[in-house]
């Protein structure tokens, strides 16, 4: 009986777990300061909420679009270079927006790569205000959406599709009409993630100079010392952050019917003839360019720049990356398994808030997250008065944990809601011991969704810069630190070879992510 | 990663017990510094161990770990985070003739907690097409209303700039720093954005006609693989301003010994090594700044752009406005 109770607590305590650097960091603030409600009235918030509204609304639309047009021709069409194609949209998650603004900068300077292939010093395009940065996220996190509303543009039912082409209904009009609206929950989850994956950024926008509620927290914080100050912002992000979950808890209601329209017989594909099948090439063509090939090319461009003075170090990092990647995620996800398993076997109200207050670390930035877990191992530290976690792999671990848990979990919760509740009913009057059902019954039946939710962490983890960066232990640099480093020393052409390796890993996540195996029961 | 957790136990371990080797929190993130600490690793045997970060993480971090913190040394490209560290009574005094020796006075701590590694000179970065030099002069000259729309620099949050407003500040007073602030924010062609090296580009292709700008991105630029770098960098001209008056602002990258470092011995050797001849030359061929070591000349590029007088006001003077410095270019409206 005891031990019953205890599993009531687990995932609670993982919860509030993955939560505290976040918490320790309000705890703090608390503690050390008050808030400073003149702030409240003062004008960089109005720029601030003003520049991070604007940035994650144009963002939001801009995925909206890309990752709705890309979804919809991958899932209902058979076209021109359709199969290419249904792989290259999902190829920019592989890249770290920074270093798609790096390459864009590149691309579109002054006697950048674009006046290279035009022959004209005079053709460069200013890339560095809002549109720019509107334009580099939306690039980057389209894949989101396309991801998710692939598999609901697939799977809705014949009957619907057999009741467009009998009403004699043209593609377009049908898409508007009919498909967009069952898509919605899929298309909102994505934008969703891409909304709290840029409120999250601090480089990026800084580089583009936009003062968003993160440079915010980093104006406070670098330009007065003063971390309270910092924190004051963060609060006022946390609120942003409530008030996009909150919308979309209420989107995901108002949209609950609509898994019953989708059912398992799905419809074929449409072979697209003529105009259409040019239209459909064409459009696909247009968006590969922009979010793939450009950024590709401009890093291979570098790298034939630098093929004499390479930095095989670079291996080194490589190593550092894998190893660092594959132990984290590994890690996170099993820890997402048990709090989600248990939130299913073992319910609570509180454990259910605790699932909530897991996932904010998505949209917090790094540094933010790495600060409150130095204050929080510092703390321990002091009252044990030895060092257990400073300056170990546990902290940069512990932060990757808070950063994404939200994206692991999504991908289990998502497998959980698959299993029908009557195997739970089986597995309780087969009375075998509860290890045996996890390990015999609900590993195996979860297995894709364990695969996806790791390769989603990896993709993520790999691309992570802040909190590595003030976390990690000595002598111990990631691919993406040395990119940073390099960026820093403004060397851009010496990026192309660091981001070309880094991308490649993030690529063989991407496919195998992408593939039939794992895709095979998403 | 077993091995490496190992390893990181083992690091541990000797850290408490052992004094072979050094454990540094650096901002700077310069190829020749990897060089510097490899050669120094040769040749005394001591290991050292590094993580980079940005400095005002480094400090946050140091101030959070109080007693417990690894680090021996702290290393900034900047005087601002360095007196920061100063300031929060996170470093401590080292004697040491050798960098008395090696360093001038005016670019270590009077109270000997930080030594100065490199110099950057903050310039003037000018179209040759456009702009006369003979109508350049001082910093405060930029405000003047013929140069409406032509100058740019980046952020007021970048450290160099809160350096430089902060030398203002000393040299001139608060309002004429505040005055300055809002000349140079009327006088922008637009709002700061992008790097240094941006800054130039924008020069170069005609968006602006001067810059404020760091003397070393512009050697970085000649010395690297992109011809179009190359000939971007050969289109502008630098400007040393303030000749007449106070002299170029000076920053510096520097080096202090943290208030609880369990090496220190070894921690005055790094610093001691890096400010020798051998040491002042890598930095100075590797990143193109200015050595400190008045023995060792800059690298080639840097000396064929000439001598010319720098602003030696105290540094620690300079760190003690970068906070007010803050205040006045929010208050000026820099962004």
């Amino acid at each position: 009986m005891e031990i019953n109770k205890f599993k009531y607590y687990l995932a609670p305590i993982i919860g509030l777990s993955i939560a505290l650097p976040i918490l320790s960091l309000i705890i703090y603030f608390l503690i050390e300061g008050s808030f400073n409600f003149n702030f409240l009235k003062s004008n960089a918030l109005i720029e601030y909420t003003k520049n991070t509204s604007l940035l994650i609304f144009g963002t939001f639309t801009l995925v909206l679009i890309l990752g709705t047009i890309t979804s919809y021709l991958s899932a209902r069409f058979e076209y021109l270079g359709a199969k290419f194609f249904a792989i290259t949209f999902v190829l920019p998650l592989a890249y770290p927006a920074y270093i798609l603004g790096y390459t864009y900068v590149g691309f579109f300077e002054y006697r950048g790569i674009l006046s290279d292939i035009v022959g004209n010093t005079g053709v460069r395009f200013d890339i560095l205000n809002m549109y720019g940065a509107i334009f580099i996220f939306a690039i980057a996190m389209f894949p989101y959406v396309y991801i998710l509303a692939r598999v609901s543009f697939g799977s809705i039912s014949s009957t619907v599709c057999e009741l467009v082409s009998l009403q004699q209904i043209n593609p377009i009009k049908a898409f508007f009409r009919v498909y967009l609206p069952l898509s919605y929950p899929a298309i909102f989850a994505g934008s969703i993630l891409a909304m709290m994956e840029t409120l999250s950024d601090y480089g990026t926008v800084l580089y583009f100079g936009i003062e968003t509620f993160s440079v915010g927290i980093f104006k406070s914080w670098f330009g007065y010392g003063d971390l309270a100050q910092a924190i004051n912002v963060a609060m006022i992000l946390l609120v942003f952050v409530f008030g996009i979950l909150w919308t979309e808890s209420l989107i995901r209601k108002k949209y609950r019917f609509v898994s019953s329209t989708h059912s398992r017989k799905k419809s074929p594909k449409i072979k697209l003839k003529g105009k259409y099948n040019l239209l459909a090439f064409v459009i696909s063509f247009i968006i590969s360019t922009f979010t793939l090939f450009v950024p590709t090319g401009v890093l291979i461009y570098w790298f034939i720049l630098d093929i004499n003075t390479l930095d095989f170090n670079t291996f080194d990092y490589l190593f550092n990356t894998l190893t660092l990647n594959i132990i984290s995620s590994i890690i996170i996800i099993i820890l997402s398994f048990i709090m989600i398993y248990m939130l299913r076997f073992y319910p609570s109200k509180i454990g259910n808030i605790t699932h909530k207050l897991s996932i904010l670390g998505y949209s917090i930035p790094g540094a933010v997250i790495g600060v409150g877990l130095l204050i929080l191992s510092s703390f321990i530290d002091k009252s044990l008065g030895f060092i257990l976690f400073s300056g170990t792999f546990f902290m940069v671990i512990f932060a990757y944990a808070t950063r994404y848990f939200a994206s692991s979990i999504g991908s289990i919760e998502n497998g959980f809601s698959k299993i029908d509740t009557s195997i739970d009913d089986a597995t309780k009057i087969f009375g075998k011991s509860e290890a045996n059902n996890i390990f015999k019954v609900y590993l195996p039946l979860m297995k894709p969704y364990i695969i996806s939710g790791f390769l989603i962490l990896y993709i993520d983890i790999a691309k992570e810069l802040p909190a590595t960066l003030i976390l990690r232990p000595f002598n111990f640099d990631t691919l993406a630190i040395r990119i940073y480093e390099l960026a820093s020393n403004e060397m851009l052409y010496k990026v192309g070879f660091p981001s070309l390796v880094l991308i490649l890993t993030t690529a063989i996540a991407v496919m195998l992510l992408n593939s039939r195996f794992v895709r095979r029961k998403i | 990663m077993i091995k490496k957790l190992a390893l990181g136990a083992i690091v541990l371990a000797s850290s408490l017990f052992a004094s072979g080797e050094v454990n540094v929190y650096s901002h700077r993130h310069y190829d020749s510094d990897k060089l510097l600490f490899k050669t120094f690793e040769e040749k005394t045997g001591i290991k050292v161990n590094v993580v980079t970060a940005k400095a005002e993480e480094l400090v946050s971090k140091l101030a959070i770990e109080g007693a417990n913190t690894p680090a021996d040394i702290l290393i900034t490209a900047d005087i601002g985070n360095l007196y920061e560290a100063k300031d929060r009574k996170l470093l401590q005094t080292v004697e040491s003739k050798t960098l008395e020796e090696n360093i001038p006075s005016h670019l270590r701590d009077d109270k000997k907690e930080w030594f100065g590694l490199t110099k950057r000179a903050r310039v003037f970065v000018y179209n040759p097409a456009k702009v006369n030099p003979a109508d350049l002069s001082d910093y405060l000259s930029l405000t003047d209303a013929k140069f409406k729309g032509k100058v740019i620099t980046r952020s007021s949050t970048n450290a160099y700039n809160k350096s430089l407003l902060a030398s203002i500040i000393a040299n001139h007073g608060e309002t004429k720093a505040l005055e300055f602030t809002k000349g140079l924010v009327a006088n922008f062609s637009y709002d700061p954005k992008g790097s240094d090296r941006d800054q130039i580009r924008a020069v170069a292709a005609g968006d602006a006609d001067i810059a404020i700008v760091n003397t070393y991105y512009l050697g970085v630029m000649l010395n690297g693989k992109d011809q179009k770098d190359i000939d971007i960098a050969n289109s502008v001209k630098i400007f040393f301003p303030a000749q007449k008056t106070t002299g170029t602002h000076i920053n510096i990258s520097g080096a202090g010994v943290t208030l609880h470092a369990k090496n220190k011995e070894n921690a005055v050797k790094l610093i001691e090594f890096l400010s020798s001849s051998e040491a002042q030359a890598i930095f100075a061929e590797g990143n193109h700044e200015y050595p400190v070591n008045p023995k060792v000349k800059a690298s080639g590029t840097v000396v064929a752009w000439g001598t010319f007088k720098e602003d030696n006001i105290a540094l620690n003077e300079i760190g003690k406005n970068t906070k007010k410095a803050v205040e006045i270019a929010t208050e000026g409206n820099w962004k």
